[in-house]
């Protein structure tokens, strides 16, 4: 079931160095959000602050609270791994791990947090998966090849399909079709629109126009010049393109900078 | 999961009360301050601006790998000083009795139980001294052909040979040598060399045997030659391709770039290679004891008889009785542990300042 | 303009160089050759089937006899080696890429590379004097820990750099399923890594199965098949060595045949461990 993700003055660092300050926002259930800016402006660190995959990296820390759903992920006694298993994430190049063939790439998920069930429910499972991702019919008769055999872009639905796997109230996509040709591209993002049916997209783009076609709502973030990111506008998409509040908003968005 | 029908999905979740909810007033413009009701809630914002002590996720089998990895960790450790201590206790009789003179008597006498050193060092140390004569010359100007000359197709087959020569065993060495080697010097290398230069120190005093310091060395030049030849391949490699392109741009030749400028610029990688090869040398024991003739003999002659330290503690091992007479060789294991260890770290040092970690 | 003569003698002195280092490559393959030819030579014509099933022969100087025992020994030696060296070396490689960046990791590796440099007759006299000599007796599994000394060290060099190798969105994709630290290092990292570290596995054995000196000391050498590790123990470097050093041609004969079996199999390990190189790291090779 799609949850809604709110942010609540979300501060992260990288070691000493702060890198986003004060983020509060809320995104709805089954739309799309899309996180658009400038280079470095971080993003793809509020991105995964929202996971818990930030403070992976030795040093960092993350101030603020995050409720998905009605559950803070930050919260006293939430467990990163939990809520990682109940958020998915897909990456900038798609990554599917190389030593699996797709039918395992899909049920790493299940199995990694423990969760797999029979072979047969497996099955069900990923063949599910496949489908919402819109690559069954394609790779239905060879789900035991290496996965990375596939091309490209449906490398990238693997991965989407392998999220999707674990069943996440919120999908997470970090520059989703950046690697990849327009063509493929262009299916991904068809594939987006599907699936916010059915779940909640959080979408980091440097592509504004892929924000344009696809999200419900924008947030424009933009680092100043102490280099710390903050979430300058947030609204409609149709408005922010048409009509933004903020002079920076308009600036970026008319390529004036960015 | 199912897929939900067309329309409407139930807008869900319970939002606490404190938050505002709605979409236009969280276009938080950065500086403007919240409106706060009161204290309290200004209080409770700064608490949340404190970065969350956040504990790292430890489930049961991450405890296990920690343990596991790092109990693995730590036996090497302990391993490495159980090395020296071990050899050092059990070798401190001997110590104790012959002190530093142990390293520059010459007397190894197993009925009167003295014991010293010379002999077995001198040998390790002029055997594998020879040897790197005879095998850096060659290993370079192979590792220049490999990486200067050799054309692709030339390059994994030839590496691959090299690397087979250093595949092979001590002991087949060894084989090969006293079978082949000592018979070829003594029919033929010795009473040439003696003969036409005898008159020199090098060559006189020849053993008739074909055994000694000139067949060790020569096989110990040959088991050698693979460590000098790769990491020096590896450490001429590492030179920037710009500074040969600039050299052949001068107009130079290739033979000229390669020893004006591809050579010294490998030079601290190619010393760490020799250095590398001598401490292999000085350890070699199987095939150096089947052709060195094991007496406790110096003598500048590379036609005569030898012995090193290697070779002594392995022929006289077994026998050894008696703790002053182990406690000896023990010792010698000392002394050529220290060898071998301070020509390791000397070598690794310099061609790891040019090649990187992974050169050797 | 250089003077014509000038150039034409530096080019010359490039044709002979580049003569010269084609010479020293030659010399290099002369004995490479010899030495596989007259191994081949003399081991084959020793060689017969009953080299692998007979004993070494009950009266010197009479017959060839067989090395089976010996041969048997040495696999016994190979498994106890790869127990102990495999999952040392493995764990500590794990432990260095994982944790090892403090002072501590910095020492285990540092140490790691100074066993890596020891002669191997000195793990053969510290088995001797930390097991041989407080229990009493020679015995395979204190060749087993000399072996594994000298084996250990390019495992977990191997290790932490293959695992260092593995990009980091994979690690990264795995824990974003939701996988806890230790599943993606075993199912996601340790997998992508495989082709580096068995390639060192395979090459750390092949190294090892050639070993004399060490077994000198520690198992000692047995004419008969003996599956006590608490007890001495044949093996066929160690024969071959015997062998050479008596007197009588048969026996020499015997340690060529020894010796060609060696060679062998030391060779076929050295292929094994390229044609897995190339089969593993295809598998893993991210387009």
């Amino acid at each position: 079931m799609a949850e809604s993700v709110r942010a609540d003055e979300v501060s992260a660092w990288y070691g000493k160095k702060l890198a986003i300050r004060d983020i509060s926002v809320t995104m709805e259930p089954n739309k799309v959000t899309a996180l658009i800016g400038p280079s470095g402006c971080g993003k793809s660190t509020f991105l995964r602050s929202i996971n818990r995959l930030h403070e992976v990296v030795p040093g960092a820390k993350v101030a603020g609270d995050i409720w998905v759903g009605d559950r803070n992920v930050y919260g006293k006694d939430m467990d990163a791994v939990k809520v990682r298993a109940n958020i998915g994430m897909v990456f900038q190049r798609p990554n599917p791990f190389p030593t699996m063939s797709i039918y395992d790439n899909i049920a790493a998920g299940p199995r990694l947090s423990g969760r797999a069930g029979k072979r047969k429910q497996m099955d069900e499972l990923v063949e599910h998966s496949l489908r919402q991702a819109a690559l069954w019919d394609e790779v239905k008769d060879r789900l035991k090849e290496p996965a990375t055999g596939l091309s490209g872009g449906q490398q990238q639905r693997v991965c989407i399909a392998r999220a999707l796997a674990m069943k996440p109230g919120v999908l997470l996509l970090d520059e989703p079709s950046s690697a990849l040709d327009p063509i493929a591209s262009f299916k991904i993002e068809e594939l987006l629109l599907q699936l916010k049916n059915d779940y909640t997209m959080v979408i980091v783009t440097h592509n504004m126009q892929q924000a344009a076609r696809i999200a419900d709502f924008t947030g424009f973030m933009l680092a100043g010049t102490d280099y710390v990111g903050e979430l300058v506008e947030y609204g409609e998409t149709t408005k922010m393109f048409s009509n933004p509040s903020d002079s920076r908003t308009e600036a970026y968005i008319t390529g004036r900078f960015g | 999961m199912e897929r939900s029908g067309e329309g409407e999905t139930r807008a869900p979740v319970l939002i606490p009360q404190v938050a505002p909810s709605g979409i236009d007033e969280l276009a938080v413009r950065p500086g403007v301050e919240r409106p706060s009701t009161d204290d309290g809630l200004e209080e409770a914002r700064e608490a949340r601006r404190q970065p969350h002590q956040l504990r790292a996720s430890r489930s049961p089998g991450d405890l296990v790998m920690r343990l596991l990895t790092t109990g693995a960790a730590a036996l090497i450790l302990v391993t490495s000083i159980g090395l020296f201590a071990t050899l050092a206790i059990q070798s401190r009789s001997a110590i104790g009795q012959f002190g530093f003179g142990f390293l520059t008597g010459s007397d190894w006498n197993t009925t009167t139980n003295q014991f010293a050193a010379f002999p077995a060092i001198a040998g390790t140390l002029y055997t594998s001294v020879l040897a790197l004569l005879l095998a850096v010359p060659v290993g370079l100007l192979i590792a220049v052909y490999l990486s200067e000359m050799a054309m692709a197709q030339v390059r994994l087959p030839l590496g691959f040979l090299i690397e087979l020569l250093a595949a092979i065993p001590s002991i087949v060495y060894g084989l090969w040598a006293l079978f082949v080697l000592v018979p070829l010097v003594q029919q033929h290398v010795s009473p040439f060399l003696s003969g036409r230069l005898g008159f020199l120190p090098f060559f006189a005093n020849a053993s008739p045997t074909g055994l000694g310091i000139l067949s060790a060395a020569l096989v110990l030049s040959i088991m050698v030659l693979p460590t000098i030849t790769a990491i020096s391949r590896d450490v001429l490699i590492a030179v920037p391709r710009s500074q040969r392109e600039a050299m052949l741009a001068l107009g130079a030749t290739r033979w000229e770039t390669t020893w004006k400028v591809v050579v010294p610029g490998a030079r601290a990688g190619i010393i760490g290679a020799v250095i590398l090869g001598l401490g292999r040398a000085v350890g070699e024991t199987m095939a150096v004891q089947m052709v060195l003739g094991n007496s406790q003999s110096t003598s500048w002659s590379v036609l005569g008889l030898g012995t090193s330290i290697a070779a002594t503690i392995v022929n006289q091992f077994q026998d050894a009785f008696g703790g002053l007479y182990r406690a000896s060789l023990l010792e010698l294991a000392l002394i050529l542990l220290i060898m071998a260890v301070c020509l390791n770290a000397l070598a690794r040092l310099l061609v790891w300042r040019v090649a990187g970690r992974s050169a050797t | 303009m250089i003077s014509d003569r000038g150039m034409t003698r530096r080019i010359l002195v490039d044709r002979m160089g580049t003569a010269l280092a084609v010479g020293a490559v030659i010399t290099a393959l002369i004995p490479l050759g010899a030495m596989t030819a007259y191994v081949i030579a003399q081991g084959g014509s020793a060689l017969s089937l009953s080299f692998f099933t007979q004993g070494p022969p009950a009266v010197e100087g009479q017959a060839i006899g067989g090395m089976f025992p010996m041969i048997v020994g040495s696999l016994i030696l190979i498994g106890l080696t790869s127990c102990l060296g495999i999952p040392v070396g493995l764990l500590s490689g794990i432990y260095l890429w994982r944790y090892g960046a403090g002072s501590f990791g910095q020492a285990v590796r540092f140490v790691t590379d100074v066993i890596a440099g020891i002669p191997s007759i000195l793990a053969g006299v510290i088995a001797f004097a930390l097991v041989v000599l407080p229990t009493g007796t020679y015995s395979a599994y204190s060749a087993a820990i000399a072996l594994a000394l000298l084996m250990f060290p390019t495992v977990t060099r191997a290790t932490e750099t293959a695992l260092g190798a593995v990009p980091t969105e994979l690690r990264e994709a795995a824990l974003g399923l939701g996988a806890t630290e230790w599943r993606v290092v075993v199912r996601v990292v340790v997998p992508t890594a495989a082709s580096g570290i068995v390639t060192a596995v395979v090459l750390g054995i092949a190294r090892v199965t050639g070993e004399t000196a060490p077994l000198v000391f520690t198992a000692n050498g047995l004419p008969v098949v003996s599956t006590n590790i608490f007890g001495p123990m044949g093996a066929l470097p160690l024969q071959i060595w015997q062998d050479a050093n008596t007197p009588f041609a048969t026996d020499h004969q015997a340690a060529f045949a020894g010796a060609l079996v060696l060679f062998g199999i030391i060779l076929a390990l050295n292929l094994i461990a390229r044609i897995l190189t190339y089969r593993l790291s295809r598998r893993t090779r991210i387009t």
